[in-house]
């Protein structure tokens, strides 16, 4: 009975161990290739939302749903900044990236890098008919939603009102934060 | 000679005969883009799996074998996984999301319980192929009804004139169980009458 129990635990040892090798193998094998990848996704997102990038250095982050900021330079000069922020919209957090040139206080992009709203509604707020609305707004106001969006106003995807606040919310957060820390009471 | 190919693909399809599967069927049929992926990426871990399992299938001792083969299927999607997502960035975009719903597939479990654990390699590799063709079959008909009629898009590109209005909860989750059931029963119904005019 013994010799039949240790022939069942030696086979499941062995099979574990010829496992786990393979799989630390491949992680070995593929982890530089995968960061090296995920770093140039987060570049590309900075590109999107910031046109004008140039060296980032971190910023110090306020807490709250700002979770990241980074600030550019261009030439050793600010040119703007880039926030993360994650509001609430209907089916959890959303994760938003916001680029906001400075000294002039613009939005250059945003970018909805998470979410998980409604299909056909809220999911719609990752299409540029809703995120490309917000490059080139002014922010020395808080900006507003709208169903029938005139001026510097956010058109509301049809039917997802909550969604279309949420990320506004995300961005009012990171012009808050801007307009309080970066650009000098000149807002 | 290629009788266990095909009897995946209609007789023993693993979705609509065996009802196996049903969980990832539900989450990856609201468009067809998914659906093709995840059958792609499901037909290599079974394929995988199989060889696998019909390989090593005779130093297996019985009482231990389906711990065995999950560790086995749960490494083999691991390693995948990571491969794909180093060296083929592009198909990894695109199947990445599925590729932890396969270990929870049970499709793949019930073909080496079922077939690769008492059948030799080429009949294993058959088998695999041809219930990943029948599997990737059966999300492609229901995905096909939940995106047309759900979003009147078919691949992403409109089908119907902008004045059709999108029954959108066939793209919703509820939506999956209910066009799952009508399609269910009409496999059902057809495979009825054959069984009744072929006696």
């Amino acid at each position: 009975m013994s010799k039949f129990i240790s022939k069942l635990t030696f086979t499941l040892l062995i099979l574990c161990t010829i496992c786990t090798t393979l799989v630390a193998g491949a992680y070995n094998l593929t982890k530089d290739t995968i960061a090296a990848r995920a770093a140039a996704d987060v570049k590309e997102s900075y590109k999107q939302v910031f046109p004008q990038l140039g060296d980032l250095t971190q910023e110090k982050i306020p807490g709250g749903i700002i979770q990241d900021i980074k600030c550019s330079k261009e030439g050793g000069k600010v040119n703007g900044y880039i926030y993360t922020v994650t509001p609430s919209g209907y089916g959890g957090e959303l994760t938003v990236m916001v680029g906001i040139s400075s000294p002039d206080a613009k939005l250059t992009g945003i970018k909805v890098l998470k979410q998980n709203e409604t299909p056909g509604l809220g999911a719609k707020s990752t299409e540029p008919q809703f995120s490309g609305q917000f490059a080139g707004k002014n922010l020395k106001d808080p900006l507003k939603v709208s169903k029938q969006a005139k001026g510097e106003e956010i058109q509301a995807i049809t039917a997802a009102t909550i969604t279309s606040r949420a990320v506004v919310k995300g961005v009012n957060a990171a012009r808050d934060h801007y307009m309080k820390t970066y650009s000098q009471g000149k807002g | 000679m290629l009788k266990e190919l095909t009897k995946g693909i209609i007789k023993e399809n693993p979705l609509f005969v065996q009802l196996l599967g049903v969980c990832p069927s539900l989450a990856t049929t609201g468009s067809l883009t998914n659906a093709l992926g995840m059958g792609a990426a499901f037909t290599m871990v079974l394929i995988g799996s199989n060889l696998i399992i019909s390989a090593i299938k005779s130093f297996i001792p019985e009482q231990v074998r389906i711990p065995s083969y999950i560790v086995v299927i749960a490494s083999l999607v691991t390693v995948i996984e990571m491969l794909m997502e180093a060296f083929v960035p592009d198909i990894y975009a695109a199947l990445g999301i599925f590729i932890p719903l396969i270990v929870v597939n049970c499709i793949i479990l019930g073909r080496a319980e079922a077939f690769a654990s008492k059948h030799g390699l080429w009949s294993s590799l058959q088998d695999a192929v041809g219930m990943g063709i029948g599997f990737t079959l059966a999300l492609a008909i229901i995905a096909t009804f939940r995106e047309l009629l759900g979003t009147g898009k078919l691949f992403g590109i409109p089908v119907f004139g902008s004045g059709y209005q999108p029954i959108l909860i066939l793209i919703l989750p509820a939506g999956a169980f209910i066009t799952m059931g009508f399609v269910f029963a009409a496999v059902n119904y057809l495979r009825q009458r054959n069984e009744v005019r072929h006696g």
